[in-house]
């Protein structure tokens, strides 16, 4: 982009200007009348959040004017509150530049009342506000909707409240945020809020800022439009890029522009006004042009655009400097950054596991690596269940009734509610996962990269599980079709036409039976709908539900008693425990009667949250740097990136009597590549110095506006990389030589 | 119209108030320099037509002392009024220099009384001197533009 180089003069002489001050009752037409005596004092341009503003002095007393000395009248004090003022101030250095052109609104008329004998006499101080001044007039109070009716016709319907700019944050359960229509409105101009869900995308910013510009502008008393507003970007791709999520109601204009068009994502803005017209002009922060995502085949390349007015300046052999102050700031540079979502996830299929029982041999207790869930409850307790009330001193003298009733009613106590159905992550678990089929392939459960051989090894007690899986009701994952890569799957169009988010799927419990066709897997919370038996299916299933304060699961049996799934352990007890008595059971109780299982024949899909967050990070070259400095790491967090990985052949869902796996296993989501394109947009943004400038010359000139970029300042020998943008031109006709002041910042983009 | 002339008060003369020689202050542009640390040489700015107050003192005869009551009050109407023509050596200044004058302020100096006068204004024995306060301002101005 080409860069213009502007100096101030290096003439001998140059001239002063004159600011010419105008007042209208209104803002357009040609009503304006020239007010000779009204001095301009201050004027100051600036960007947002700041307004623009003018400060205007008026004497009144019995005087003569410097342009009329001979004649003495009595001015009285000037009525210019609410009055619209145009400023204008020639280029006296050259005259063929159009000259400095402001319009604002007068608010506050301060006098200096120094005392009226004869005729009152003092000084008037106006402050006129610029034109974003009206804009914080403005309310958000209602919102437009483009509503379609059965017969297709489009309608433009007005509700009483402003509507966020999409409706939630970004985050995990949430797939669908956007309420703007997928149309331009067919009245007007641009796009209105969605009447369904449908019919709805995304507001992105640069939508949001045009919607309120053409629906919300500045009324008159009337009720009548005072001006049109319009929105200009001054470069491509400016607000464009990035998504937002802003609630409006009872909001003003400004409030919301100044939240939408923000510098924490690179861009501000100014306003200026044209005949009938304010334009809200937004410029970028940004020299280069800087890369958020590569295109792919279905998205575009994301950018974020640069600043279109770069400006040289190069003021090294001008008398008229008062100051130039450049200021370097090495507190906005860092040498490492991390882009962090939220917590790694993995979810795998685990099996069950009775220790006590199954460790008979040292190579047994070697295998303890291997065990997954295994019991979460003592032996006492066990036994204490499986033993009921036998050990009551008046047991041997109940009937059959009456000791299975005790029984029962010992079983049922909170005491040992746990046995046989509390499961925890075994303490010692090798965080591997054998492959069924194929001997000695083992895979790493948790992952710090996509390297097999780096796992990353979590202290098991602190793993959580998650209430639901990763995986969408609805969706295949079967085989290879999470490596191949899930086609968008996050909502489906229900019969009432409404697009409706898929929920996640709980966790799946797939449990083995002996059924009428021979072994069969189920789902264990259908057990009694999908079992089929010789005498009509089973009368019980089965719930899994995780705890929160350890990766300890629940699994309960509704519809019996707990031990129908410690088939094993409540038929042959002696093996293990040396309980010879088991209390009674009836014939509704016994596992043996009602198709009991083996917890130990189970398997369960779960998705775990690991210990460590997402993170993509980007190393700044610093070798030339010395190595006694502190390393500056930035931390940047994006609240909705995610990588949620399936470990292979994980049970996807139990169809037909059988399992259905993901062969390959594979992130079902991935958001890391986005991070790393965010981390190396920030590195490039954080990795340099910034400066500020702060330019103080004598002389009233316009070169540079607010919103350019000021790329360096100085000549060869005194070269000053300087990329910083204008936010404020400040003219001072306050003291004896009328006085041009620039200010200059730096965005500090946050990515998220 | 007398040689010496204050708007439309005639003297026998009006001078300099420390060398009777020295003619009336007139306005012009005001030129401010401009130098700056490592930079060669002087720029300047011309910032516009200004002019300082000044002193003059003027004589004037009155045909009686009654008339010094009459000469002190008018001399202090023109306080503060509109700019004044002054005439220096039979040199209207307001159209020689587009300057006039107004008057910030007036001081009797001196009233005489004199054994034996002859000529003068008023053919008059009394002699009053007043000193003037005057700024000079331009006249004939190009209005501001619209």
């Amino acid at each position: 982009m080409p860069i213009e180089e502007v100096a101030t003069s290096t003439e001998g002489f140059y001239d002063v200007p004159r600011a010419r001050i105008y007042i209208s009752d209104k803002l357009t037409g040609d009503d304006w009348e020239f007010e000779p005596h009204l001095y301009l004092k201050r004027l100051r341009l600036a960007a947002s959040p700041e307004v623009d503003s003018a400060e205007i002095e008026w004497d009144y007393a019995r005087l003569t004017h410097p342009d009329d000395p001979e004649e003495v009248i009595t001015e009285n004090p000037f009525e210019g509150l609410q009055k619209f003022l145009k400023v204008q101030i020639e280029d006296t250095v050259d005259p063929g530049r159009n000259p400095i052109t402001w319009y604002g609104v007068v608010e506050v008329d301060q006098r200096d009342v120094q005392g009226s004998t004869r005729d009152p006499t003092g000084r008037q101080t106006f402050i006129a506000w610029g034109l974003a001044r009206l804009l914080e007039r403005v309310t958000v109070d209602r919102s437009l909707v483009d509503y379609v009716d059965d017969e297709g016709g489009t309608h433009e319907v007005e509700i009483g409240v402003g509507l966020p700019f999409n409706v939630r944050e970004r985050g995990f359960m949430v797939p669908d945020r956007g309420n703007r229509m997928h149309r331009e409105a067919i009245e007007s101009d641009g796009y209105l809020f969605a009447d369904t869900a449908d019919r709805s995308e995304e507001w992105n910013a640069e939508q949001a800022v045009e919607y309120l510009l053409e629906n919300f502008p500045p009324k008159n008393l009337d009720g009548d439009t005072l001006i049109e507003c319009v929105l200009h970007s001054h470069g491509e791709h400016l607000l464009d890029w990035y998504d937002i999520t802003v609630p409006t109601d009872r909001r003003t204009v400004k409030d919301l522009l100044d939240e939408i068009i923000n510098r924490r994502r690179g861009v501000g803005y100014w306003c200026d006004f044209d005949t009938d017209t304010l334009i809200v002009n937004v410029f970028s922060f940004l020299d280069k042009e800087l890369e958020l995502a590569a295109a792919t085949a279905s998205t575009e390349r994301k950018v974020i655009g640069a600043n279109e007015e770069q400006r040289r300046l190069n003021f090294e052999r001008s008398f008229d400097i008062e100051s130039a102050i450049v200021r370097n700031l090495s507190t906005t540079v860092y040498d490492v950054i991390h882009v962090e979502g939220e917590r790694k996830t993995a979810t795998a299929t685990l099996d069950f596991a009775d220790v006590e029982r199954d460790r008979t041999t040292l190579e047994d207790v070697r295998k303890l690596g291997k065990y997954q869930f295994v019991p979460d409850w003592e032996t006492a307790q066990e036994t204490k269940y499986l033993k009921a009330g036998v050990a009551d001193a008046d047991y041997a003298g109940l009937d059959l009734v009456q000791k299975t009733e005790r029984n029962a009613y010992i079983r049922s106590q909170d005491a040992l509610a746990h046995v046989y159905a509390r499961f925890k992550v075994h303490r010692d678990w090798n965080q591997h996962l054998d492959d069924p089929n194929i001997p000695f392939i083992r895979y790493s459960v948790f992952r710090k990269n996509d390297d097999e051989t780096d796992p990353d090894t979590q202290w098991v007690w602190g793993l959580r599980i998650f209430p639901t899986t990763v995986f969408r009701q609805g969706v295949d994952y079967s085989g290879s079709k999470i490596a191949d890569g899930l086609p968008e799957a996050a909502s489906f169009v229900g019969p009432d036409g409404v697009k409706t988010e898929r929920p996640f799927l709980p966790m799946i419990l797939a449990v083995p039976i002996d059924s009428l066709e021979g072994t069969k897997w189920v789902n264990g919370e259908r057990l009694n709908a999908t079992a089929s038996y010789e005498d009509g299916g089973g009368r019980w299933a089965l719930s899994v539900r995780a705890l929160h304060h350890a990766p300890v699961i629940n699994i309960s049996v509704t519809g019996g008693p707990q031990h129908f799934i410690a088939l094993d352990q409540f038929s042959d007890p002696t093996s293990t425990l040396g309980v010879t008595s088991v209390g009674d059971v009836d014939e509704r109780d016994n596992p043996e009667t009602n198709h009991g299982l083996n917890f130990t024949a189970f398997k369960l899909t779960l998705s775990f949250e690991a210990q460590g967050y997402v993170t993509e990070t980007v190393e700044l070259d610093r070798k030339d740097a010395p190595r006694t400095r502190q390393k500056r790491e930035l931390f940047i967090k994006l609240h909705d990136a995610r990588a949620d990985y399936v470990v292979p052949q994980t049970i996807v869902a139990i169809e037909n009597g059988g399992q259905v796996v993901s062969e390959s296993g594979g992130y079902v989501r991935d958001d890391r590549p986005r991070m790393k394109a965010i981390a190396k947009a920030a590195s490039q943004w954080y990795g340099t110095e910034r400066q500020t400038l702060a330019l103080r010359f004598k002389q009233i000139r316009d070169f540079v506006h607010v919103g350019d970029l000021i790329v360096d300042v100085g000549e060869t020998y005194n070269r000053q990389d300087v990329k910083t943008t204008v936010t404020a031109v400040s003219y001072d006709f306050s003291g004896d030589v009328p006085m041009t002041e620039l200010e200059t910042s730096y965005a500090d983009l946050d990515f998220s | 119209m007398g040689l010496y002339q204050l708007g439309t008060f005639d003297f026998i003369s009006i001078h300099g108030a420390y060398d009777r020689a020295q003619p009336p202050n007139i306005p012009r542009e005001t030129v401010i320099p401009v130098i700056r640390a490592g930079v060669d040489g002087v720029g300047f700015i011309r910032a516009g037509v200004h002019s300082e107050p000044f002193q003059m003192r003027s004589v004037v005869d009155l045909a009686s002392p009654s008339q010094v009551r009459t000469l002190i009050a008018g001399y202090r109407e023109l306080v503060g009024k509109e700019a004044q023509t002054l005439i220096w050596g039979d040199l209207d200044y307001s159209t020689a220099f587009s300057t006039k004058y107004v008057v910030l302020d007036v001081q009797m100096l001196a009233v005489r009384l004199l054994s034996a006068a002859c000529g003068g204004k008023n053919s008059g024995n009394v002699l009053a001197e007043a000193i003037w306060t005057l700024q000079p301002v331009p006249i004939n101005l190009d209005p501001p533009e619209a």
